[in-house]
């Protein structure tokens, strides 16, 4: 029984032979079932190719945007079955038009407003030779209205909010000599009206728009004509001599108004969004509420659009990604979070009534009641062109490194192209309609071991660049360096009462690539307490410094412009182009 | 011992078969399996929400032509927009069928095709003619507090004479009788060159100008107090023109009346929005019907062209069935359209039936006053299109 037969087969093999041959089978079909849950006809990959956007963005729409973005890149939503990546930078919208026109290839662009697509459609065009526009189909995110914002009583002292506060009220607080004594409150001082600066911010831009139309008596049809005539424009240079900052962004502004209160400003030109945000406390605890005022004449909306660009470098994946991501915005649980920033929803459907928007942030969800129409491209730069001419002039002392080391890799070359990228743009004395308008006031300061004036402090009149230029190509680089001596001086130079210019912006620009190996009558410590000494005298400068080279001592230059609230930048051109202007809009 | 081990072979080899065969059956209707027939249609824009969602019904019910399981992919797009991009066959997908807002887009498009290819695109006879799908007819819209006080200004509902009035009014919203803070009277209206309810807005106020309904000649359009009085309309638009009428709606909302105080714009597009507009300005919004007016009647037009296939056509024509169908057709008043299936009733029992909830705000089953003007030759809205480009700065 036990034994087998010869020639028969031992039947611990017949199972184990069927064993294996239903392994076989199995291991057959898993992999058959793996393989038909891999995208068809594709083959696994180590790393997936995906899509990128990028996306240029208006900074006020961070705080509702980076989450966003966040939230889409890990979401896993696929375009034409590949991930998609979103690379967002904040920047103001005046600067990305800029940065797009200097080559920068975003996919997507997102101003503060649609009054900047045709502009930048305007100087593509113009630049490029371009017959199609680079800008089309706007579309908004979000919306919010310009208003004024003001400190509640101060607001409360003009009427408000019963009586109906426009730009021309404002307009006349800020040109009234009174001050707050017109109001009844002349402890309050100056009312000091702000706005940001127009070539970058969207707000300062608007701002602008609303000070063309109270200057030519208009709500709508505001042409380049009526800018060019002699009341508009003194019109609009009285208030803007008058205005008190500018302030190079709406965060820059909004950061100030909540650290300084109303010894800041008494009226600044902002979105409502930024007004909800201030009263929440996004930037400090505020002595007490700013309440938009909506203008009476009419206001302009900041819409937000979301634009695909249609240029050579955005490819048809990259349009429907950009689309994909479009949508996801616009999506409800997106859309709801844009009222916790502030913003009104571009969707219709979330309401505003019994949300957070009402007077307990300073604000009436259903104001504004009327609008100033949206001036053309052509009117746009012709106001532009209006505050170039009429803004405050800048008082300013560059102070040059010509030290032995600014002649390796090029440096003092670069010193003097920035020298000259910044005198192309100061403004020179002209005449208008039989008028002298002063221009920028502008010196020179060389310095090594020692210290030089090269062009003395003296308002530019025609033909001085020119002279100013050649100048410029005589220096030569040679001897140590007295970065600390030279700061003092420079300082001390411009805060002496002969030279201050309270009228104008009064800065110094310090170009240099090393540290101090020379100084006899400052260290470190000392120069700080000088600063501290010109500060308090009641006639501030602002140092703004430029770092050339590796070298270049960036602790002490960064210490130098935040004591002065001045700013640090590298020594590239676009930054030495950019620094005027945002030299212009910090006083 | 034996025969128990053999039994046990052959029941191992049986389920291991069995699975193989099972798994060989399994894909035999995959690999034999006829490729999806994907069609694209191009549709105006204030047809998306109705047709998305039909579309996705229609996708889920898996119609067939001849085998071919049914794909329809939809794209929104100003007529305007569509009918340059048919003409110069310009597109990602090719579209088999068009659905413009109203017939005078039929017209323009056979007008532009035919001196190029010797035929017309799009049919007026036969299975593949354009077919209207659902219906809608223009209104003025105005916020309710300032419709109060223009009526009692006027002592009548708006029309093209009054609201041209209303715009060149001097001190605006005061002269009126209303605040001074409401400004200047603000009118909105489409671009007439990308988007049918600008084209058709100015075509109702021509006609209503020269106070006819039907023969609008090129000549008469050149009359210089025409052109005039069409000017001094547009003068009233502080707003920009948006090209869609859904957008123009939309920022009707969001912006409120410091944008829009009346608007030109779709009876469907005010019907599905008026819900909208308290949460956001606390007041409602007010709805009129024009003296005079035109049926925007949403044609599905199946394009006679080369680049869809004849089962791509029949495709199509298995789709536009399917949206006269009485449910869909019942679905479409949902977003205030009304249905172009006879059968189907406006006003039913449906309590999200606009039709029902909004007759308070002026949203009427049968329109009162009204006139129904005939659509355009091609040279007329041609030169209307051209007498607006020239008026904008």
């Amino acid at each position: 029984m036990g034994r087998q037969k010869r020639g028969q087969t031992a039947p611990w093999v017949v199972g184990v032979l069927t064993l294996l041959l239903f392994c076989c089978f199995s291991a057959w079909i898993v992999w058959v079932v793996v393989q038909s849950l891999l995208p068809a006809g594709e083959p696994p990959q180590a790393e997936e190719e995906g899509i990128r956007v990028t996306l240029l963005y208006s900074p006020e729409k961070a705080a509702w945007l980076e989450p966003l973005v966040e939230e889409f890149n890990g979401s896993d939503i696929r375009v034409g079955g590949k991930p998609v990546r979103v690379l967002a930078r904040a920047i103001d919208s005046g600067e990305a038009l800029q940065a797009i026109l200097e080559g920068e290839r975003p996919t997507v662009w997102s101003p503060a407003s649609t009054l900047w697509v045709p502009l930048l459609n305007r100087r593509w065009q113009e630049e490029t030779g371009a017959t199609e526009p680079l800008a089309i189909y706007p579309e908004p995110l979000v919306v919010s209205p310009l208003v004024i914002a003001m400190w509640e009583d101060q607001a409360r002292a003009m009427g408000y909010p019963e009586r109906k506060i426009g730009w021309a009220e404002v307009i006349a607080a800020t040109l009234d000599e009174r001050g707050w004594g017109a109001y009844g409150h002349p402890e309050w001082g100056r009312f000091k009206l702000g706005h940001t600066n127009p070539y970058f911010s969207n707000s300062g831009l608007l701002s602008v728009a609303a000070e063309g139309y109270a200057a030519a008596g208009k709500v709508r049809d505001l042409l380049p004509e009526d800018l060019e005539r002699p009341d508009t424009r003194d019109f609009v240079q009285k208030v803007e001599s008058a205005i008190i900052h500018y302030g190079e962004s709406t965060e820059y502004f909004a950061r100030q108004m909540a650290q300084r209160g109303p010894a800041y400003a008494s009226a600044v030109v902002l979105e409502e969004q930024t007004v909800v945000r201030l009263n929440l406390g996004a930037y400090g605890p505020l002595p007490q509420r700013l309440v938009a005022i909506y203008p009476r004449e009419g206001t302009f909306w900041s819409d937000h659009p979301y634009v695909i660009l249609r240029g050579e470098w955005v490819d048809p994946d990259q349009q429907a990604a950009a689309l994909a991501f479009r949508e996801f915005l616009l999506s409800r649980p997106a859309q709801e979070k844009a009222l916790q920033a502030g913003f009104r929803p571009s969707d219709t459907s979330i309401p505003l009534q019994n949300s957070l928007f009402g007077p307990d942030l300073g604000v009436d969800p259903f104001q504004p009641q009327t609008v100033l129409e949206v001036p053309s491209a052509d009117t746009l730069e012709a106001l532009l062109q209006t505050w170039q001419g009429v803004r405050k002039r800048v008082n300013v002392l560059l102070v040059v490194d010509v030290s032995g080391s600014m002649a390796d890799e090029g440096k003092l070359a670069a010193a003097q192209e920035g020298l000259k990228l910044f005198l192309d743009q100061l403004v020179e004395e002209e005449v208008r309609d039989g008028q002298v308008i002063e221009g920028d006031r502008l010196g020179i300061v060389v310095f090594n071991d020692r210290i030089d004036m090269l062009v003395p402090l003296s308002l530019l009149r025609p033909g001085d660049k020119e002279r100013i230029r050649a100048a410029v190509d005589t220096l030569v680089a040679d001897y140590s360096t007295v970065l600390y001596d030279v700061s003092a001086y420079a300082l001390q130079l411009m805060s002496a009462p002969e030279n201050y210019d309270e009228q104008r912006i009064n800065a110094v620009v310090l170009m240099t690539d090393g540290l101090d190996t020379a100084s006899t009558r400052y260290g470190a410590y000392s120069l700080m307490e000088e600063i501290e000494r010109v500060s308090a005298s009641g006639r501030p400068v602002r140092i703004f410094t430029i770092a050339y080279g590796s070298d270049a001592d960036r602790d002490l230059l960064e210490r130098l412009a935040e004591a002065t609230e001045g700013r640090m930048v590298e020594g590239t051109p676009e930054n030495i182009r950019r620094l005027y202007i945002i030299l212009s809009s910090y006083f | 011992m034996r025969r128990r081990n053999l039994i046990l072979f052959v029941v191992f080899l049986l389920v291991a078969i069995g699975i193989v065969v099972g798994v060989l059956v399994g894909f035999l209707p995959k690999t034999s399996q006829l490729p999806d027939l994907e069609i694209w249609i191009v549709h105006a824009t204030e047809e998306t929400e109705w047709l998305s969602a039909a579309a996705r019904r229609f996708n889920q019910e898996g119609h067939r032509i001849g085998g071919q399981r049914i794909v329809v992919h939809l794209e929104a797009m100003d007529s305007g927009d569509a009918l340059l991009n048919i003409r110069d066959e310009k597109f990602l997908h090719p579209p088999t069928a068009w659905s413009p807002s109203s017939m005078l887009w039929v017209n323009l498009l056979n007008a532009e095709w035919y001196p190029r290819h010797g035929t017309d695109l799009i049919m007026r006879v036969g299975q593949y003619q354009a077919t209207p799908l659902v219906l809608t007819p223009m209104v003025l819209v105005m916020w309710q507090d300032r419709a109060e006080v223009f009526l009692n200004h006027f002592g009548e509902e708006p029309d093209w004479d009054t609201i041209q009035e209303a715009l060149a009014a001097p001190e605006g919203w005061k002269t009126l009788g209303g605040q001074a803070d409401w400004g200047y009277v603000k009118f909105g209206q489409t671009d007439p060159v990308l988007s049918n309810s600008g084209l058709v807005a100015i075509t109702l106020a021509t006609y209503e100008y020269f106070d006819k309904i039907r023969g609008l000649t090129v000549a008469e359009l050149m009359d210089s107090l025409y052109r005039a009085w069409m000017q001094s309309l547009w003068r009233g638009i502080v707003g920009g023109y948006d090209r869609a009428s859904a957008n123009l709606m939309r920022d009707m909302i969001l912006y409120g009346a410091s944008k829009y105080d009346v608007i030109m714009v779709y009876e469907n597009l005010v019907a599905t929005q008026m819900k909208n507009a308290p949460g956001r300005w606390g007041t409602s919004l007010r709805v009129f019907y024009p003296r005079l007016n035109l049926w925007n009647d949403h044609p599905f037009c199946i394009l006679m062209a080369d680049w869809s296939s004849a089962d791509q056509k029949d495709a199509a024509l298995e789709f536009q069935k399917f949206l006269l169908r009485e449910d869909i057709q019942k679905e479409a008043l949902r977003y205030g359209f009304r249905p172009a299936n006879v059968d189907v009733p406006v006003v039913n029992d449906d309590p999200e039936n606009p039709f029902n909830l909004y007759q308070e705000q002026g949203l009427q089953v049968q329109i009162p006053r009204i006139n129904l003007v005939e659509p355009p030759s091609a040279e007329v809205i041609r030169e209307l299109q051209a007498l607006f480009r020239q008026a904008q700065p």
